[in-house]
């Protein structure tokens, strides 16, 4: 399900991508790949158990979150 | 070249009140309630005074760097490499709040309307619509949150006029038995939430009266936390606290409470369609600015070509980040408030302190 939502929103952007390549604006269409590849590879780090920014997040406030909320 | 987009200071109070209550009245409510007791509306009372004295540092740095919002005097304060790592931490942050509250959404979705539905379908139904928009550019976003937000607020009125009869006033009381802790770290546990619209930052250079950016966050602040106190009031008021701190969702309860002499009952799907609207229109807020914020970071013309990646990005983060909705929740209490305070604040704060210091 995840790979379909992935290719639907990469075909979009690809699209994007090649009209703005046809008008010479460079740096958008980079900035649409970089983007959207780091995109999928939050989805292929998941594969590979390569927690996410949130999840790394996570981890790290949780026990201060823990020491704060609720403990009283 | 682009058209400047410009917002009325009417459409700005809205859009704020919009992003306000619509994440406070998904599941924070019912955490608030279970952190702090009966003193919950005290916590929104002390939130409400941090987050106006913070929109004092968001509407002076607005007024100081005329024109420019925040991912952009970040640049100008801290120079072209410190400034673009602030501008990003802003966009993802923004990124972070629409992939965690459109999870929220789908979680609501999932649990009471479509328990069938996949999530992703939810999630990914969400996003398309908060693309359309983002495209269609922050007028049109404006518009719309002006015609929801006034509906979302007459709709909460009429659910406080409702239920008030219920309230068993015993229920609210006694008051501080456990002294000032619960609903003063209570108070940063809101803040966090209510601090998403520092967003009005993003909204400022394009208000059509910019030195009204701290009046439209006051007006639209004070209603909010008048709304927060009331429902955390409400919800203790008829659940008792212990209930509604172990509640999920404390307004959605609170709606299925209605009755009016036996004619009309469950009004809560025509409530939960107007909450769902105003939770996207936030989401759609914050793909607007974590979008923009990447163009102006990078020197774009244009915001519209990174509405999709941008999209891309949260919608992923927004699945793969949580494999149960205890882990979102467990997010949401535990670790997502120092992260709001640390950017939301701190962040501001540092760049406020920076620019006096160094005459920007």
């Amino acid at each position: 399900m995840l790979l379909i939502l992935i290719l639907i929103f990469t075909a979009i952007s690809f699209f994007e991508a090649i009209s703005l390549a046809g008008k010479n604006q460079r740096k958008e269409v980079i900035s649409i790949i970089i983007l959207t590849a780091l995109g999928i590879s939050f989805a292929v780090f998941k594969v590979f158990n390569i927690p996410t920014p949130i999840v790394v997040l996570k981890s790290l406030f949780y026990p201060l979150g823990r020491m704060v909320f609720r403990n009283h | 070249m682009n058209k400047k987009e410009i917002i009325s200071t009417n459409q700005f109070v809205w859009m704020l009140f919009t992003i306000i209550t619509s994440f406070t009245t998904l599941q924070i409510l019912g955490m608030l309630i279970f952190h702090a007791g009966r003193e919950a509306w005290l916590s929104a009372v002390v939130a409400w005074f941090l987050d106006v004295m913070l929109a004092l540092v968001y509407g002076y740095m607005g007024i100081r760097f005329p024109g420019q919002n925040m991912m952009q005097y970040s640049i100008t304060i801290l120079g072209k490499f410190f400034g673009r790592i602030a501008a990003l931490l802003f966009c993802f942050f923004f990124l972070m709040v629409a992939s965690l509250l459109m999870r929220s959404i789908g979680m609501l979705i999932g649990n009471v309307i479509l328990p069938n539905t996949p999530l992703q379908l939810i999630i990914l139904t969400g996003f398309i619509f908060s693309g359309f928009a983002v495209k269609k550019g922050i007028e049109t976003i404006a518009r719309t949150c002006e015609v929801l937000g006034p509906i979302y607020l007459i709709s909460l009125i009429l659910l406080i006029i409702f239920i008030a009869p219920l309230v068993d006033i015993n229920n609210l009381k006694p008051q501080l038995t456990h002294g000032v802790y619960p609903f003063l770290s209570g108070s940063i546990f809101i803040l966090s939430y209510i601090g998403i619209c520092i967003i009005m930052g993003m909204y400022i250079p394009i208000c059509n009266h910019q030195e009204n950016g701290f009046i439209a966050k006051f007006t639209a602040v004070s209603i909010g936390t008048f709304v927060i106190s009331a429902l955390v009031s409400l919800g203790v008021g008829v659940f008792g606290v212990e209930q509604a701190g172990n509640l999920v969702n404390v307004g959605w309860q609170l709606t299925r409470m209605i009755d009016i002499g036996d004619i009309i009952q469950r009004v809560e799907i025509i409530w939960m369609i107007i909450a769902i609207g105003a939770g996207i229109m936030t989401v759609t807020n914050m793909i607007w600015a974590a979008s923009l914020g990447f163009s102006q970071t990078i020197g774009l013309s244009s915001h519209k070509p990174l509405v999709y990646p941008t999209i891309l990005i949260a919608m992923v983060l927004s699945i793969i980040s949580f494999d149960s909705n205890v882990e979102l929740l467990n997010f949401a209490f535990y670790s997502y408030p120092f992260i709001g305070i640390i950017i939301e604040s701190g962040l501001e704060i540092f760049l406020f302190i920076t620019a006096i210091l160094l005459k920007k």
